[in-house]
């Protein structure tokens, strides 16, 4: 009998669609919150964005107060505190947070201190340290590929150490999600792409990843059928809202899935060289996935295979011989790379990040076997594994 | 409770006892527990038990590798590795199922930094892999070392020599 069994949660409400941030202040109040604290970045108000979430609420006959929008592109744990006691200061009651990847990871761990109380983070890092509720908390993205307004993790960088804590708790996911395509429409074609191969590899890690499921599957892999077809449309045609949405539909339907399924050694070395190298993180997925998976591929080839339909179309999945759906669904991988390389120069190696030194490798190579993602890799990585698929990664100049 | 369960209880229990009091011996016999266990800080204490109530052993880090704290019925730990239940505890104890593919199914919870949960399951894979025969080894873990036979057997027997040499010490 099989001994398989998971579990799946994804209580986020989320609203997308047009028009969807002006549902947002019924929302805080049917939720008894009349003080919400706007966390953004200076990149996001300069592009207006927060406008749209201010004039939401003006027409609503509210304000929003206070707005930080200090928010570093690489969080860190003085930051999260400085916001906190900003949070306490102003008697907030919950929290709006506009912004990619690191303005939602910093409003889950605030959230973890005005809510839990204390004023460390370190407190609480690792994985079901929170026993109970947080305070609400919306998350409007505005780039398409971190999920982090459905998952249950925020990575932070510890001020004092050279190195990402990662907090895990069902509670640390937001209440609400707001999927308004007026918020993605500006991002320039390089962050588009980035984010989005962030949401593929999210989708492609937890298809073939340790805890895959029956649901998360379903949501990654419908997730890779969106991107495939709506980023071409989209460095095409920035201004299309249709396709945008799709982006954005698609990376929070990769966040559900990866948040219930986790993902593997794609995001253990990309955490790493992240933090090393200073690259972003959707560069960093982008690069290192088609080498990822050719590391894991015997232990994967059936559930790549399976992959074929959603990443290369139905018709090149019915013209391919089944023993080699697995090889073609990399090659569709990197053809999309080659098209995104040639729309907006996003490396696709190593060597054409221009970034990282072959002296780091030894560094990003211990920090990733420590990663927790790689727990749920399929297969085993140690040391002088990574420094392989590193290696590979490097390009063809090696 | 019924004697099927009592025997589960039971069997779990010494087996957690063997593998503390293992780990603490491998950590002053082999070389590459040594290394890995260098990465977490001294005095860090590590408990592996069975909720709510069931079978559990403790661990301290120590400067020269792991000692074994024990069975307590309570108090916490700076990492805690929680069987949801019994039979979850017996899937992996049995070694039907390997440590991260139960981590995976939901049947572990973690309490503590996952970075040192990865430490210390590389070394408890290690440890699997040098005192278990290998046919049974290969279920334990997620892939099994290269090793050769006789450096096995030399760890494995040192390490089952020491495991009753292990007693059971205070926190530092």
């Amino acid at each position: 009998m099989t001994s398989r069994y998971y579990e799946f949660y994804c209580p986020v409400k989320i609203l997308a669609g047009l028009r969807a941030l002006e549902h947002l202040p019924a929302e805080l109040a049917e939720r008894g919150c009349a003080a919400p604290m706007v966390l953004t970045d200076k990149g996001v108000r300069q592009a207006g964005l927060v406008d749209h979430v201010e004039l939401a609420f003006e027409e609503s006959g509210l304000s929003l107060n206070p707005v930080f929008d200090d928010i570093p592109p690489d969080s860190s744990t003085d930051v999260v505190e400085q916001i906190a006691r900003l949070f306490n200061e102003n008697n907030c009651d919950s929290l709006i947070a506009v912004g990619g990847g690191s303005v939602l990871d910093t409003a889950k761990a605030v959230n973890i201190l005005v809510s839990e109380g204390g004023e460390y983070l370190r407190a609480y890092v690792g994985a079901h340290k929170l026993t109970r509720p947080l305070k609400p908390l919306v998350a409007i993205a505005t780039t398409a590929g971190t999920g982090s307004e459905v998952t249950s993790v925020a990575v932070i960088k510890d001020t004092h150490k050279q190195k990402k804590d990662a907090f895990q708790s069902s509670h640390l996911m937001p209440s609400v999600a707001v999927i308004d395509p007026r918020m993605t429409l500006t991002v320039p074609p390089a962050i588009t792409a980035a984010t989005a191969m962030d949401a593929l590899t999210h989708s492609v890690e937890a298809y073939t990843c340790l805890a895959r499921n029956p649901i998360s599957d379903a949501y990654a892999s419908a997730a890779i059928r969106k991107i495939v077809t709506a980023l071409p449309t989209v460095l095409a045609e920035p201004e299309n809202a249709d396709a945008r949405l799709d982006l954005a539909e698609a990376a929070t339907m990769a966040g559900i899935a990866f948040s219930n399924s986790m993902v593997g050694l794609v995001h253990a070395i990309g955490h790493s060289l992240g933090a090393v190298c200073h690259l972003h993180h959707g560069t960093c997925m982008s690069l290192l996935l088609p080498y990822v998976l050719e590391y894991n591929y015997e232990a994967i080839r059936e559930d790549l295979g399976d992959l074929l339909p959603f990443l290369a179309g139905d018709e090149v999945a019915r013209a391919t011989p089944r023993e080699e759906h697995a090889r073609a669904s990399i090659a569709a991988i990197c053809t999309l790379r080659d098209v995104i390389f040639n729309a907006t120069q996003l490396p696709r190696n190593l060597s054409e990040a221009g970034k990282v030194d072959k002296s780091q490798l030894a560094k990003i190579a211990d920090l990733a076997v420590d990663d927790g993602a790689l727990m749920f890799n399929p297969v085993e990585a140690d040391r002088s594994d990574v420094l392989k698929v590193l290696d590979n990664a490097w390009g063809p100049a090696n | 409770m019924r004697i099927g369960s009592k025997l589960k209880r039971a069997y779990v229990a010494t087996m957690m006892r063997i593998v503390g009091r293992g780990l603490a011996a491998a950590s002053r016999v082999d070389s590459e527990i040594a290394h890995e266990l260098s990465h977490l800080p001294v005095e860090m204490t590590i408990a592996m038990r069975v909720y709510p109530n069931g079978p559990c052993c403790f661990l301290q880090k120590t400067h020269d590798g792991l000692s074994y704290l024990g069975v307590r019925d309570s108090g916490t730990a700076d990492m805690d590795i929680i069987f949801k239940h019994l039979q979850h505890a017996w899937l992996v104890y049995t070694f039907q199922e390997n440590t991260p593919t139960a981590f995976a199914r939901n049947r572990i919870i973690l309490d503590g930094e996952v970075s040192h949960a990865t430490v210390f399951n590389r070394c408890l894979a290690r440890l699997l892999a040098l005192i278990l025969p290998r046919v049974i080894a290969r279920h334990a873990v997620k892939r099994y070392p290269a090793i050769a036979l006789w450096n096995k057997l030399f760890l494995a027997t040192s390490i089952y020599l020491r495991i009753p040499l292990e007693r059971t010490r205070s926190a530092l």
